[in-house]
């Protein structure tokens, strides 16, 4: 409030605003005044040091507890937690409800641990967290913050790739041609999803976004998986296992080219990136070393990104692809001239070129981004 | 009351009763199935310990447990996940669900000639890891297992030297 106070006080007497406004600004933000954040954050310590401590209690007389003690304990905490949660939503005290819906799921996993314990389960990891997520998804769908959207999708993903690749091995043991297969096809089942959860924007609006971090975060991936093994020797000699990754780039694409929130010039773009990946994919896994290409294709890759980012206004996504760049250019520069780095000149270059690199990158990243945005339209 | 919050209502309460489905479930199945001891031996000295439950191997005592399939004399290749049944009285193992003369069996998967019943995992308390990882490894141990009429197989205790470890520990 103080540097508000400071800031308003400023501009005034640049004449930015009048003193009716400062006085208008001032008045709405004492009415809408937030609770104390030094408040808030020793109160949830407190409830934090609490719930350790009842942990602890339990911890240190687990086996003193009957099975029925703690399943029935455990039951009455979901309920009261469920209610409680309830509560919140009716009040509309949104950050409250937030973290209570967060700590209700996280409950579910937890008691999903505890039966799993007290029968002595032994299924896997990934399939009690296949379970969490096909009981918690209506609860969650009720949440109007990024983050409990984020870590769903981020355990689905997870939990389906770890099954996904034990099957796998359980069924044909390690056959390289078919993990290949997997790891191409997985950034492009995300893909889709994405392109699913934009449906449901309406009723679940971050659900979307989380699915486009992971997919965003999954193609990087693969993209520097990819940069590394097209210098490695062949991992799969049958080009036919990419056809299924081929097969799932040509269904996104021809939604992108039937869908209306593109514009021509995304459309474009998206295409080549698509192409580009799939390419890159093949040089990676089917084809022996070839140097130089995969600096080549991810820099090409992470150009086509950020023209993208820059398009659809992911301003963030825009700054960390062509820092990317930037950073690939200099390991390029330090692969291929490692032995200037041991010298004196060497060093002063390889200064003089991050300095470059960085101020390159605060200057012309704005006028790409402005000069994408314009050609978008 | 809205639509809306009937439908929260309903959003919080079905992974409450999705849960209490599944503890019913496992509590009848465990409840009404048939009880038998197998031995248990470690199969791996440096990791029979692994966090805070003891893997085992069981030992069924029947032979030609998880032998190479063949059929019609041809020996199949794949899959290499076969789900295979055990049955304790009388002794033998299958690929096909046995028989009604099978008073008792264990339904299973053969895995790299292992069979796997989901029963392979004790949770032990951690300050007594130890003591119970040697016993193990040193005493006759056996787990108790109850054997629902599908062949599903639930670990109900373990018994070192013919006692419950909780026993044996005291």
């Amino acid at each position: 409030m103080r540097q508000l106070e400071k800031s308003l006080q400023e501009w005034v007497s640049l004449r930015l605003i009048s003193s009716q406004q400062q006085q208008a600004i001032l008045d709405y933000e004492h009415s809408t005044q937030k609770k104390s954040f030094v408040l808030v954050s020793f109160i949830s310590l407190g409830v934090l040091v609490m719930m350790m401590g009842v942990i602890a209690i339990i911890a240190s007389h687990w086996y003193t507890i009957s099975d029925s003690t703690k399943l029935t304990s455990t039951f009455l905490l979901l309920l009261s937690l469920a209610v409680v949660t309830f509560i919140t939503y009716q009040r509309e005290s949104r950050l409250a409800f937030e973290a209570l819906l967060f700590a209700f799921v996280l409950l579910c996993l937890a008691t999903i641990g505890l039966i799993g314990q007290l029968f002595h389960l032994s299924g896997s990891v990934e399939d009690s967290f296949l379970f969490w997520c096909a009981i918690s998804f209506s609860a969650a769908l009720f949440t109007r913050k990024f983050w409990l959207p984020f870590f769903w999708v981020s355990v689905l993903i997870l939990s389906v790739i770890a099954k996904i690749f034990d099957i796998i091995y359980q069924w044909y043991g390690f056959e390289q041609c078919i993990f290949t297969m997997v790891l191409t096809l997985t950034p492009m089942c995300v893909v889709l999803f994405a392109i699913l959860f934009r449906y449901l924007r309406q009723i679940a609006p971050y659900w979307h976004k989380a699915m486009v971090c992971w997919s965003m975060g999954m193609g990087f991936v693969m993209v520097i998986v990819s940069d590394a093994l097209i210098s490695q020797s062949t991992v799969c000699r049958t080009e036919s296992y990419l056809i299924p990754a081929f097969f799932l780039a040509l269904l996104s694409l021809i939604w992108v080219h039937a869908s209306r929130v593109f514009t021509p010039y995304q459309k474009t773009i998206l295409s080549m990136l698509m192409a580009v990946y799939l390419l890159m994919n093949y040089f990676a896994f089917f084809t022996h070393e070839i140097p130089i290409l995969g600096a080549v294709m991810s820099i090409s890759l992470f150009s086509l990104a950020a023209l993208y980012c820059a398009s659809a206004n992911y301003r963030y996504w825009f700054h960390f692809f062509t820092f990317v760049i930037a950073m690939r250019f200099f390991f390029v520069y330090v692969k291929h001239f490692h032995g200037l780095v041991n010298t004196g000149i060497g060093l002063i270059v390889t200064g003089a070129l991050i300095i470059g690199l960085v101020v390159a990158w605060k200057r012309y990243s704005q006028v790409l981004l402005a000069y994408s945005k314009e050609l978008s339209r | 009351m809205t639509h809306k919050k009937w439908l929260f209502i309903l959003a919080l309460a079905l992974p409450i009763l999705a849960l209490l489905a599944w503890t019913m479930l496992l509590t009848s199945e465990r409840a009404s199935g048939q009880r038998v001891q197998l031995e248990i031996f470690g199969y791996d000295p440096f990791h029979l310990l692994q966090g805070h439950y003891l893997i085992y191997r069981v030992n069924y005592n029947v032979p030609g447990v998880c032998r190479p399939r063949v059929e019609q004399g041809e020996r199949l290749t794949t899959p290499k996940r076969n789900t295979g049944y055990v049955c304790l009285q009388p002794k033998q193992f299958s690929y096909q669900r046995p028989d009604p003369n099978c008073q008792i069996y264990i339904r299973g998967v053969c895995h790299n000639s292992r069979f796997v019943a989901g029963i392979e995992k004790y949770f032990i308390p951690e300050e007594h890891a130890k003591a119970l990882e040697k016993s193990v490894r040193d005493k006759q141990a056996k787990i108790e297992i109850s054997v629902t009429k599908r062949g599903q197989a639930y670990v109900t205790d373990l018994l070192i030297e013919g006692k419950s470890w909780k026993q044996q520990l005291n």
